[in-house]
């Protein structure tokens, strides 16, 4: 019954300048599913690498039903039924669904694929998901929730005696994630191990059978879930005590209202809706809505990354008129974006190269003065608890929270005045998180105005004073911190609830 | 069967093109009365049939995020060894040694860009100097032999009084186009350009892809060089060169971008047949060859600007 599917013994990993695996030891028994968690950095992602061969060990042996193995290319482990759905998305653009699904495995005799064979199947197991949608639609045109549902259609369709989901929650919407589930349970029904990666506790806690946690390269260890609680989990993960609490906030009395940016009528060309906000000194607001709601294109416009068709913002009652981000930037409008690594890094570039950056723009002058540069990133390194081993390292080493800190610190040779932060969370570990959010709450104590965008409720609860909601690319509720529960926000964010909030 | 076509039209964006390319005809067939003659119809086929074919293999290699610099000087190289072989050995012999220059030269690219990870750019810009120096060593001055049979046939002979020459090109492209939208190497030419790593980790083997896209784009300038030495009935050592830019251009004003993953043959050959027309237009303008060089290269980088501010405007409005 319990004889292991695939067995990692003594398995090490190093590249340069890093050891990625210590000597692990991991086993999955056939039917069951798996957790594995552990805080970014902590060796997760190669060794999923390891088993599905994109990476080979240095040391150790892998056991497949009993059997040594060698998978030479992600193909060979393919071939012997062990499927990856990756969380960068693995897809192909202009490719459509049925292609995407199919990639790597057209059907068809020779050469040639068969077209028919392939929509047959695919019309076949979208509606076993229930996944509304022709399967010729390009994956380009599909939302990022979507997207990870043909990632998992992709690894379905064929045959499957090992399925690894890498972080398959994390772009998913509550009731999408109780889709998957279903599909989860069902595949252990059907006899398939799972391997489910996650940063989301509750999640693991709910689906897993047995979880193993990683820490630093090394197994800290494996247990059955139901002995465990969330707590116990973190505590295993980042070796010490940490409760995920969100800073408070200042009493009404204290904090300042003063109007610190006004948007008027201001109509982004993409959407063409009008929107209108202010935001006061001091305050973290909240821009909530799903997926393509409107509410990243807005924080885009005002940092002039899309165009704008009107609309006026004034900061601190002076009008002003930002046509590049060049001239935000000067205004002290910063906006760090959702995807760090191709838009918010220069990833081969060291930290101190990062950070000089901005300073660079900002600088009058064209020589670039060291001395200062250097004085300057060493306090931002310090004021942001960045952790690294000196100024030269590549960013592309450095941890998931600490590129974030990076992001948003390299912004602060000078204070900036407003800050648009789009999903400052995502993908970093629970430690980096509670880190950001108290980050966050100190610079709006000191009168930064922050507009935040998380795609994750509860923590827009705990950091925001005040959310507004956007539906179809309009303002569709205001709510402030003493009124937010899920339930409201949800309910304006889908449209069902307005207090058709307009200027 | 509609739906195919949605999708189709959708990856090559190729809407901007066929427009540009009607207005462009009809602007000339309304006003110049020697361009709807149709022996210059006929000629004009003539005239953008190694075009076209050339740019058949560059959309491959531009669909995998690739360029491919060298095949202009393919088509020296090829007219060459025709001119000096054929006559002194058989047609047969040197066509063979002309393929199997090819091959092996689409090969080295390939190799270069696949296994070697070396950058396209580089790599092919390095064979078409190696290519382009040893075309000057066999012949540093147009002349050679091309027997009359050779050209009797490809050239001459003629069926619903369109040279056989006219008839190959249209039967490669349609090859060509069934190898990009029948085939699983067509799929995963998109993969490869789209996302590399997604093709890598579904097993796609993207080296062979890539190798394959660069052999096919060698075989495809030699072909259109095979044909050419029939049309010129020399040896050229310098005939090919406008080709490189011609077919890298016609593929971006087709729709293909640039960045790969994206666009197709439709869009290509009727970029072939923009830019072919452009040099046909010229030419009865009586615009001498060098002017034409400027000019159709400054009409090509404004097309490709153009297509591009197209695109920004199309993406800003899908969002």
């Amino acid at each position: 019954m319990f004889e292991p599917l695939i067995a990692i013994e003594n398995v090490s990993k190093r590249f340069p300048g890093v050891q990625a695996l210590k000597n692990v030891n991991f086993s999955c028994s056939k039917g069951t599913i798996h957790g594995l968690v552990g805080e970014n950095g902590a060796g997760k992602s190669t060794l999923i690498k390891v088993i599905s061969g994109v990476y080979h060990s240095d040391e150790g042996r892998i056991l497949y039903k009993g059997q040594r193995v060698h998978f030479h290319s992600p193909s060979d482990a393919i071939k012997n039924g062990i499927r990856v759905v990756y969380q960068e998305f693995g897809l192909v653009p202009f490719l459509s669904i049925a292609e995407n699904i199919f990639l790597g495995n057209f059907p068809g005799k020779g050469l040639f694929f068969s077209k028919r064979e392939m929509y047959k199947h695919t019309e076949a197991i979208m509606q076993s998901l229930g996944f509304d949608k022709s399967p010729d639609t390009l994956v380009a045109d599909l939302s990022v929730g979507e997207q990870q549902f043909v990632e998992i259609m992709k690894a379905l369709v064929q045959k499957a005696n090992l399925l690894i989901l890498d972080e398959p929650t994390a772009a998913l919407l509550p009731n999408e994630v109780e889709k998957l589930f279903t599909i989860i349970r069902d595949l252990k029904n059907k006899g398939v191990t799972v391997i489910f990666v996650s940063h989301r506790l509750p999640e693991i806690l709910e689906i897993c059978d047995i979880v193993t946690i990683m820490k630093d390269g090394e197994i800290v260890g494996t247990f059955e879930t139901s002995s465990l609680t969330e707590e116990d989990i973190v505590n295993l993960m980042v070796g010490r005590t940490v409760e995920v609490t969100f800073p408070k906030r200042l009493t009404e009395m204290k904090r300042k209202r003063e109007l610190l940016m006004e948007v008027k009528r201001f109509v982004p060309a993409s959407t063409g809706k009008p929107v209108s906000f202010q935001l006061f000194e001091g305050e973290i607001l909240g821009f909530y809505g799903l997926e393509g709601q409107g509410q990243r294109t807005v924080m885009r416009s005002l940092f002039a990354l899309e165009s704008v068709l009107s609309g006026e913002i004034r900061l601190r009652s002076e009008s002003v008129r930002i046509k590049t981000p060049h001239d935000a930037i000067r205004y002290g409008l910063i906006y760090t974006p959702a995807s760090r690594k191709e838009e918010g890094l220069a990833l081969i570039l060291s930290v101190y190269e990062n950070i000089a950056m901005p300073i660079l723009i900002r600088q009058k002058a064209n020589l670039v003065r060291n001395r200062e540069l250097l004085k300057v990133c060493r306090r931002i390194i310090s004021e942001f608890n960045i952790k690294v081993s000196n100024l030269n390292q590549r960013v592309l080493n450095l941890s998931g929270g600490n590129q974030q800190k990076v992001v948003i610190g390299k912004w602060f040779s000078e204070y900036p005045r407003v800050l648009l932060l789009d999903e400052p969370t995502r993908g970093i570990d629970v430690g980096s998180k509670i880190e950001i959010y108290k980050i966050l709450r100190e610079l709006s104590n000191q009168g930064i105005g922050i507009i935040v965008f998380s795609s994750d409720l509860i923590e827009m609860i705990g950091i925001c004073d005040r959310i507004l909601t956007f539906y179809e690319n309009e303002i569709t509720g205001e709510i402030r911190w003493q009124d937010f529960t899920e339930e409201i926000i949800m309910a304006y964010a889908t449209g069902t609830h307005s207090n058709k909030f307009s200027a | 069967m509609k739906r195919e076509k949605k999708l189709r039209s959708k990856r090559e964006n190729w809407q901007a093109p066929v427009f540009a390319f009607t207005a462009l005809f009809l602007i000339a067939f309304l006003f110049s009365d020697s361009f709807r003659t149709s022996r210059n119809l006929v000629n004009l086929l003539v005239q953008v049939a190694p075009l076209a074919l050339l740019t058949i293999g560059q959309t491959f290699v531009i669909l995998t995020g690739g360029i491919d610099l060298s095949i202009g000087s393919f088509v020296s190289l090829a007219t060459t060894i025709a001119a000096t072989t054929m006559a002194e050995s058989s047609i047969a012999i040197s066509l063979l040694l002309i393929y199997g220059v090819g091959l092996s030269i689409g090969l080295l690219n390939g190799f270069a860009v696949s296994y070697l990870q070396m950058n396209p750019f580089v790599t092919t810009l390095a064979t078409m100097v190696i290519v382009q120096g040893l075309t000057l060593h066999i012949l540093p001055a147009p002349g050679g032999v091309v027997p009359y049979e050779y050209v009797k046939v490809i050239m001459y002979t003629r069926m619903l009084n369109m040279p056989v020459f006219v008839w190959l090109s249209i039967g490669v492209s349609i090859i060509m186009m069934i190898v990009l939208y029948k085939t699983k190497f067509g799929l995963n030419l998109y993969a490869v350009g789209g996302n590399k790593l997604a093709a890598v980790l579904s097993g796609v083997r993207v080296r062979q892809t890539l190798v394959l896209a660069y052999i096919m784009s060698s075989l495809m300038a030699t072909t259109a060089g095979v044909m050419m030495v029939a049309r010129i009935s020399c040896g050229d050592p310098l005939v090919g060169q406008p080709y490189t830019l011609d077919s890298i251009g016609a593929a971006a004003v087709g729709g293909v971008s640039l960045a790969g993953g994206r666009g197709g043959l439709i869009g290509g050959l009727i970029g072939a047949f923009i830019i072919g027309s452009i040099s046909n237009i010229l030419n009865m303008l009586g615009v001498t060859p060098y002017w034409q060089f400027v000019l159709k290269s400054l009409i090509i980088v404004a097309a490709i600007g153009f297509a591009i501010r197209i695109k920004l405007m199309q993406g800003a409005r899908e969002k």
